[in-house]
């Protein structure tokens, strides 16, 4: 246990009530009432992970900022988390914070927001929901988790409308946001794919567009299955980044039976997912991109003979990638994790849009274990 | 009577700032960083244009950083730094 100081200021109020209103009146809260956090509640959360109060979680440079397990503790005991949640919470602050992230991307008018997966052991122990409702509302640890990392990059780095964000739509991940990977299929979980070990516990931050794509797909057949998120993927917003296909158990099953690996339908839908300079001419977003004038000089929205048969790659560099991809896209890296989640009931599958202009995903173990 | 705890992480480190406000343009250097977005550079020069129209600049530095999403490269900020008296950052969409 450290018995260094807390560093935040500390309020005197008459009750709890009292406390909740003050919050809302200092612009601490997201809109929903808060727990008050107070010096022992939030001892307990950083004694769980064994962490100083100014130990440094991440530097937000940006926003000249530090991160410290104080700030996590505090806005956790807000969140109505368990302490016990403050070992993954830490390592989704250190995901979020790493330079490969680029925190400032989160000022985007396209709303980016993280969603967070959490694998391996711990995220059964400590109660992550990967099933039924698994954007929720569902379970404590899911809901508590994502809005404690909201919070605190809402008080900490003015993550927040009136401070750095001018998102149009803003983004509902932002309050169920954090998921766990069903790990009971013969797949890897995403963490071992990503070439960390099983029994590690691991978080993912993944930057996203606002919503879910959920497809109806009622196919029995690999090939079935992806071709409708072949026909999705590529007349979304096409660009390149690392997206994320949601699997139901109950369709990975249908794929593990025929011998599919995540690896088969990663690449599955990597070679496939394309459209035609036709069609992208059609809905507008042919030359979104070309952000330079060199590349506006043979740039015509008018579909020309031959346009039909010209066909630009999701995920494959190409020729056009000028016209559709951002300079700073070009750079990251692409890919398609796979995850297993949701109702065992049912079928359809989902994916969620990378904001890959200028972020990567990043995962992070869980280095502390709670106690 | 309750104790609660400040949520937030104060304010910035001091590391950073925005500089003293110009007292005048007049017989100034104005540094610009474009951030690359399409026509983003037709903006800030019709905005130079309006402020020549209002004051005597002595010299415009126009710069591009390689990419929107990210902080411009330090080699751009210190020559801005370095040649001008105030800077126009802006986006352009």
């Amino acid at each position: 246990m450290s018995d260094r100081r807390l560093s935040a200021e500390q309020i005197g109020v008459e009750d709890f009530f009292e406390a909740v209103e003050l919050y809302y009146e200092r612009g601490w809260s997201d809109g929903l009432p808060v727990i008050p956090p107070t010096e022992k509640r939030v001892r307990t959360l950083l004694d769980t992970v064994g962490l100083a109060p100014d130990h440094v979680l991440g530097e937000i440079p940006e926003r000249d900022r530090v991160i410290t397990a104080e700030h996590l503790a505090i806005n956790a005991a807000m969140a109505g988390c368990l302490p016990t949640y403050m070992s993954v919470l830490v390592a989704a602050v250190e995901a979020i914070t790493d330079p490969a992230y680029k925190f400032n991307h989160m000022a985007s008018l396209g709303s980016p927001w993280p969603m967070f997966v959490v694998n391996g052991p711990l995220s059964r122990t400590l109660g992550f929901n990967s099933g039924l409702y698994l954007f929720g509302p569902a379970t404590r640890a899911n809901a508590t988790c994502a809005r404690a990392i909201s919070l605190l990059l809402w008080n900490c780095a003015e993550a927040r409308p009136d401070g750095i964000q001018r998102g149009q739509w803003g983004n509902p991940f932002r309050a169920v946001g954090f998921i766990a990977e069903d790990e009971s299929t013969a797949w890897d979980p995403l963490h071992v794919v990503l070439g960390f070990p099983r029994d590690t516990t691991t978080v993912t931050a993944i930057s996203l567009y606002p919503g879910l794509h959920q497809l109806h797909c009622p196919r029995s057949t690999p090939e079935g299955l992806l071709d409708t998120v072949v026909d999705d993927l590529s007349t979304s917003e096409f660009f390149r980044g690392t997206y994320t296909l949601l699997v139901s158990p109950q369709h990975a099953a249908v794929f593990i039976e025929h011998g599919w690996t995540k690896r088969h339908v990663r690449d599955y839908l990597w070679v496939r997912c394309r459209r035609s300079v036709a069609d992208l001419k059609r809905r507008g977003t042919w030359g979104v991109m070309a952000d330079k004038p060199d590349a506006f000089a043979d740039f015509t929205r008018d579909v020309l003979p031959g346009d039909e048969q010209r066909f630009v790659s999701l995920f494959e560099p190409n020729e056009y990638d000028r016209f559709m991809q951002s300079p700073g896209a070009l750079e990251r890296r692409a890919d398609i994790y796979v995850v297993v989640g949701g109702g065992n009931a049912g079928i359809r599958m989902a994916y969620v849009v990378p904001y890959g202009v200028s972020t990567d995903p990043v995962t992070k173990p869980v280095r502390t274990i709670a106690a | 009577m309750l104790k609660v705890l400040n949520p937030t992480a104060g304010s910035a480190r001091g590391r950073s700032g925005v500089a003293p406000r110009l007292a005048t343009l007049d017989d100034k250097t104005i540094g610009v960083i474009w951030n690359g977005r399409a026509f983003g550079d037709r903006i800030l020069s019709g905005a130079l244009a309006l402020l020549k129209q209002r004051y005597r600049i002595r010299e415009v530095v126009f710069l591009e950083k390689p990419f929107l999403g990210n902080i411009a490269p330090e080699p751009i900020l210190a020559q801005i730094a370095a040649r001008a008296d105030g800077a126009i950052t802006g986006v352009g969409d």
